[in-house]
């Protein structure tokens, strides 16, 4: 199905509004709207995000995208994880605790991928991980989340 | 310039957030920009991790560790951080030759309010 002006596939099992989850990971989130954070895909309980290299997201100047831009990044992708297991909008709700490990330093001039996963679901929340990577180099860890996200099962 | 002045200069990531410094310490000023609850105008967790990492690493290197830089930072996110400035507060936990360990406490309004708290380890 189409969402916005790109293909984005309906993962099987879920009924959410794909045009409501494009809104959160693009638009409505002013940090990442200004940042430029784009969706790529989503999973039944998962997303990927990307973000392009910019000179003022960086670390150094003419150096990689920043621990900071990267630690909103991946809590972005715990929270779009969060919000596509849910299957709800009104049951997805805002990170309540996030911790950042950074791996290895990211590249100049290439974005930044995170993949968000949700693992599981209790107790009034949902519990996700992201990792980020260059798109070209999934293997390779630049940093990692694992965050709790308000409103689980 | 102050020393913190100078320091948060030299990243370009830290000049886009808008950091300053006042006579407390790390400012992250009140921005549009950084809100990530559209419908509620509540500043975006990600943004106060990036807050409290750099508060970090600003603080280390202005005491001398040049080269300090955030290894991994756990934050809780206590209350809904308003449109406001946010101020960071530091605690050194343990500093050893290698690794940091601090506290950062990132407070609004005039009641200094408890919006985030952060513990983590910096690299020396």
């Amino acid at each position: 199905m189409g969402v916005g002006d790109r293909e984005v596939e309906r993962p099987e099992g879920s009924t959410i509004d794909l045009d409501m989850v494009l809104a959160v990971a693009e638009r409505t989130n002013a940090a990442h709207r200004t940042m430029g954070t784009r969706m790529v895909s989503v999973q039944r309980h998962s997303a990927l995000i990307e973000l392009d290299w910019r000179p003022d997201l960086a670390e150094v100047d003419g150096g990689g995208i920043g621990h900071g831009a990267l630690a909103a990044l991946l809590d972005h992708g715990c929270a779009l994880a969060a919000l596509m297991s849910a299957d709800d909008e009104a049951k997805a709700g805002a990170t309540i605790g996030l911790r950042v490990d950074h791996v290895s330093p990211s590249r100049p001039g290439e974005p930044v991928r995170v993949q968000g996963r949700c693992d599981g679901r209790g107790s009034g929340v949902a519990f996700a991980t992201a990792r980020a990577f260059h798109p070209d180099n999934p293997d390779e860890l630049l940093a990692a989340a694992s965050a709790t996200v308000a409103g689980g099962s | 310039m102050t020393a913190l002045d100078e320091l948060i200069a030299a990243v370009p990531y830290y000049r886009y957030l808008g950091l300053r410094a006042d006579q407390h310490g790390l400012v992250l000023p009140a921005d549009e920009r950084h809100i990530g609850d559209h419908s509620r105008s509540l500043l975006h967790g990600g943004i106060l991790s990036a807050f409290v990492e750099a508060a970090g690493s600003l603080y280390l290197r202005a005491d001398g560790a040049e080269d300090a830089v955030a290894v991994s930072v756990t934050s809780d996110y206590l209350r809904p951080a308003t449109v406001v400035d946010t101020s960071a507060v530091i605690a050194e936990i343990r500093r050893g030759r290698r690794f940091a360990h601090l506290r950062v406490d990132a407070v609004q309004g005039d009641e200094r309010r408890l919006v985030t708290t952060a513990t983590g380890v910096w690299r020396l």
